[in-house]
């Protein structure tokens, strides 16, 4: 078995703990060890180092590496965000020698940066072999087309984050594929989400979520598949504010890929957590997946 | 007596190297009896100081401490002779290139520069007199492609009263201007003024053509080139066949239309376009059913002229030229790779500008009306984006196409004369309309046909109820833009030719670092590539548009005329040369050389020794570092000359 630190960062412990308890499940049946890191903090994607400037955005996931350096070899940061916060303050570490002395400073000790930081797609990918998942779901999801939604930050800025096509990402299809979904194209599956926006300029977020629900729906996708908690928020929390800012009918379910991973694997939707998803409240394919069960 | 010149270049050299230092160093040297500093050595008055240091201090030998030699060796060699001396009596040094433009110290600098000339000094003490010989020259020159830039060319130097063989390998002569609907920036007809032409070569006295070919092998060197050219079996003779296209209709076996850009099909045995020349059909063995397992022969019973012969096979033609121009064009851009955002080319209303010229063209797959590929409708929202692969350093693409501009602003014209009540909208990042009434074409584009002009690149394509939704930005309005239309024509990129490379290789001519072919300097050897007798005209130089192809094919023309209209050309004393007491016969020379240079000499007592043959040797001198009698030297660079040199710079 092996076993990986796993930072959770705030979303995952608060406004998406389906996320986290999806994670936990599908990790638990392919025998993936999680080692929450002890007494971690803000990645530093809030608003707060964005606005407070000088070197907290650094200093504060530098810090989170720093402990993970005292344990396993590899972490996992399923959140986009946190990812890529520590993938850059990785980056800038290792590439900023005055930045590494101010951050020794304030550790009060030589700082571990070193170590391997996945996401989710990364580590799933390493983790299971397509052909064991392909035995174990049985077709759960075959009919269904899923959109994968990469969002941004997972794939940019690619040579901080080294990861994937920033323009054509399709990593998270081999193993989407092997639990039978069909994987539709998808011209939409890096434009922006609207983030942060939502907090300052909701109405960014509401045109340019719905954009990407439009256009989901026109390439056929019945649900859409991401990593980020940001992008689940904007496309699934605030799919009826969009609704209601449009006059729209959008009932999109969106996922976690450890939620559609999960579905796959025979988990009820409750134990994924996919009953707290709005978009399902309003949803009529609810019932589509309930059935991915008993299929 | 030996006189040494330093040249300032203006501030080029004295601006980093002490020129009156370096002048004053060389005067001590041994045998140095006048020693130089002159603004500009090159010009009128500098070259007139050598001639008058030449009579006054009586020298016989001259050291040049200047640019390259490969910018001025052969205008100092004519100063020499005009001075009354033997032109090989000069030694150049290269105090520019190779010194003050790449070092900053003026000490560090100056101190080579000296080092530099103390070790020509040196060399040239050993110098003699070489005399250059002269050697007939092949009156007929080869021109290698058939678009506008081959068919001027081999008009112009046939114009002359030189022969010449045409090589195309395509089907047809024509190439991309054959493909094009109306060119800018006067709308006339690309093949009404290209078609004439295209006859013109094929019923030219002193125009050999030669079409589904491409050369093989290159010997020999300028004035006698030795090339074989390889005529692809077509599987139809062409002498009988009639053009009259039976076998084409009855052909049961598709295969792509490469003149239509891919937008229809064609047959495995067709004639290229209606208007080819020559007017014959060719058979692409890879389509056809009987190349491929079946039993099928339908063209060869159908044809009238028994001009179907399926055992026909390549035929490798050897030639022999005094010149070579290579015109072999432009490839297209492929962008599905590089821009994923665009859909890949997953959607079919998605097409480039050379497909969209063929929906344009009354000659084209639709009969000159415009209908997108997807449904066939008529388009009335038509989006252009330009710069996809130019311009665009993340797609590794830096470089302008230097036409997208101007026939995307034609495109958006003639759109709007195919249907009235159409709209065009084109992305652009700059207008690049520099040529003569080009601009004004672009203002009439925007001014009397409507044509909405957004600055800004396009993000993203994608499809949203039947139509293709153009997504980018307006970054004068510093807006987000979305279009919707009905069809998309991106200007893609212009890259060299397929095959470019390998032919650059096979004449020793270099690339640049796009691909396209490298004319020997940028200003004053626009048209010369880097080995003599080779010329280049068109695109295949780099991305040009019409006008600016036929001024250089007709430039190349010149150069191939003046070359050859003498009959005979001066060649290099600076060969090797075999001293036959020394050799021992065991031809290591000839395992070594390069060039075939090499012969074996059977003197008079019976002995065999190595003979140059000076036509063909290039004065590389590896048979001199392979000789182990030292029996070989190079003339201009004996092992003596070498050793002075040496000793002076490890001194």
């Amino acid at each position: 078995m092996s076993v990986y630190s796993y930072f959770p960062g705030c979303s995952l412990s608060s406004s998406a703990t389906e996320y986290d308890k999806s994670f936990r499940l599908v990790a638990g049946a392919f025998d993936i060890g999680l080692d929450e890191l002890e007494d971690w903090n803000c990645c530093g994607a809030s608003p707060a180092p964005h606005h407070w400037g000088g070197d907290l955005g650094i200093l504060l996931p530098a810090r989170n590496l720093h402990i993970a350096g005292a344990g396993h070899d590899s972490m996992v940061a399923p959140c986009a965000g946190c990812f890529n916060r520590l993938k850059y303050a990785q980056h800038e570490l290792s590439h900023n020698d005055e930045l590494r002395r101010r951050t020794e400073r304030a550790l009060r000790e030589p700082v571990r940066y070193q170590t391997e930081v996945l996401n989710l797609v990364q580590l799933l990918n390493r983790e299971i072999d397509p052909g064991d998942l392909a035995g174990r779901t049985r077709g759960r999801l075959s009919g269904i087309a899923l959109g994968t939604y990469y969002g941004c930050v997972l794939v940019r800025p690619p040579e901080i984050v080294l990861y994937d096509d920033p323009n054509d990402p399709v990593k998270m299809e081999p193993l989407l594929k092997a639990a039978g979904a069909t994987i539709p194209h998808f011209p939409f599956k890096t434009e922006c989400c609207g983030s942060y926006m939502g907090l300052a300029r909701k109405e960014i977020v509401l045109k340019a979520s719905r954009r990407i629900i439009e256009v989901a729906l026109e390439c056929g996708v019945d649900a859409l598949v991401t990593v980020c908690p940001l992008c689940h928020q904007n496309l699934d929390l605030r799919q009826q504010q969009i609704n209601d800012a449009f006059g729209t009918d959008y009932h999109l379910p969106v996922l976690y890929l450890t939620q559609a991973l999960g579905l796959a694997l025979g988990f009820s939707p409750e134990e994924l957590g996919i009953d707290a998803h709005l978009s399902l409240g309003i949803s009529h394919r609810t019932s589509s997946f309930d059935n991915t069960k008993k299929a | 007596m030996l006189g040494v010149f330093i040249c300032q270049c203006g501030t080029n050299i004295s601006a980093t190297v002490d020129t009156g230092a370096v002048a004053a160093a060389a005067a001590g040297m041994r045998g140095v009896a006048h020693a130089e500093s002159i603004q500009y050595t090159c010009s009128d008055p500098g070259q007139a100081a050598i001639g008058a240091a030449v009579r006054e201090k009586r020298l016989d030998r001259i050291v040049i401490a200047a640019c390259s030699p490969r910018m001025h060796e052969a205008t100092f060699r004519r100063a020499l002779e005009r001075a009354g001396l033997n032109p090989y009596m000069m030694e150049m040094v290269n105090i520019r290139e190779q010194c003050s433009w790449i070092h900053a110290d003026t000490g560090e600098a100056t101190m080579k520069a000296v080092d530099l000339v103390r070790k020509a000094v040196a060399r040239i003490r050993a110098h003699v007199p070489l005399q250059g010989g002269k050697t007939a020259a092949v009156r007929r020159a080869l021109v290698i492609g058939g678009g506008i830039a081959g068919i001027r060319a081999a008009l112009d130097i046939s114009a002359a009263g030189i022969p010449v063989t045409l090589v195309e390998k395509s089907p047809s002569i024509g190439g991309n201007m054959a493909r094009l609907d109306k060119t800018f920036p006067t709308l006339d007809c690309s093949s009404c003024i290209l078609t004439p032409l295209m006859v013109e070569i094929k019923q030219h006295d002193h125009i050999e053509l030669m079409t589904n070919a491409e050369v093989d092998d290159v010997r020999g060197l300028v004035g006698d080139f030795q090339i074989d050219i390889r005529r692809r079996s077509t599987c139809v003779d062409e002498e009988k066949c009639t053009g009259c296209m039976i076998c084409q209709e009855k052909c049961p076996a598709p295969a792509p239309d490469d003149f239509n850009a891919g937008l229809c099909q064609s047959k495995a045995i067709s004639v290229a376009f209606p208007q080819a020349v020559p007017l014959v059909a060719s058979l692409r063995k890879q389509y056809c059913r009987r190349f491929n397992g079946g039993k099928c022969r339908l063209c060869q019973k159908l044809c009238p002229a028994g001009a179907v012969d399926y055992g026909q096979e390549d035929e490798v033609v050897s030639r022999s030229f005094g010149a070579v121009v290579a015109a072999t064009g432009y490839g297209h851009y492929d962008w599905t790779g590089s821009y994923p955002t665009f859909g890949k080319g997953l959607y079919p209303d998605v097409i480039t500008s050379a497909q969209y010229e063929r929906l344009l063209s009354a000659s084209g797959p639709t009969g000159g009306l415009i209908r997108r590929p997807s449904d066939g409708a008529e388009p009335r929202q038509v989006a252009f984006v330009s710069c996809v692969g130019s311009r665009d350093e993340s797609a590794g693409r830096p470089q302008c196409c230097s036409v997208g501009c101007m026939y995307t602003a034609k495109q958006a014209i003639l759109t709007k004369e195919h249907i009235p009540d159409s709209q065009s909208y084109i992305f652009y990042i700059d207008m690049r309309a520099g040529g003569k009434n080009y601009e004004e074409f672009v203002r009439r584009a925007q001014t009397r046909y409507g044509a909405i002009f957004i600055r800004g690149r396009v993000g993203r394509i994608f499809p949203r109820r039947g139509k293709l939704v153009v997504m980018g930005t307006d970054t004068l309005a510093g807006d987000q833009v979305e279009i919707e239309a009905d069809l998309v024509v991106l200007a893609a990129g212009l890259t060299a030719a397929p095959g470019a490379g390998e032919l650059a290789r096979k004449l020793n001519i270099a690339c640049d670092e796009t691909g396209f072919m490298a004319e020997e300097h940028p200003k004053l050897r626009p048209v010369e590539a880097a080995a003599a007798g080779v010329f280049l005209a068109g695109a295949c130089q780099g991305p040009k548009d019409i006008p600016a192809t036929v001024a250089q094919a007709g430039a190349a023309a010149a150069k191939v005329i003046g070359l050859l209209s003498r009959g005979e050309l001066e060649t290099s004393p600076m060969v090797s040369a075999v001293n036959p007491s020394r050799c021992a016969g065991c031809f290591k020379c000839r395992d070594v050389c390069p060039f075939g240079a090499i012969d074996k000499d059977r003197l008079a007592d019976g002995l065999v020794t190595a003979r140059v043959i000076e036509s063909l040797c290039r004065g590389c001198g590896i048979c001199n570092a392979a000789c182990p009698p030292g029996a070989i030297s190079l003339n201009g660079y004996t092992d003596k000359q070498l050793l002075a040199e040496l000793v002076e710079v490890l001194r």
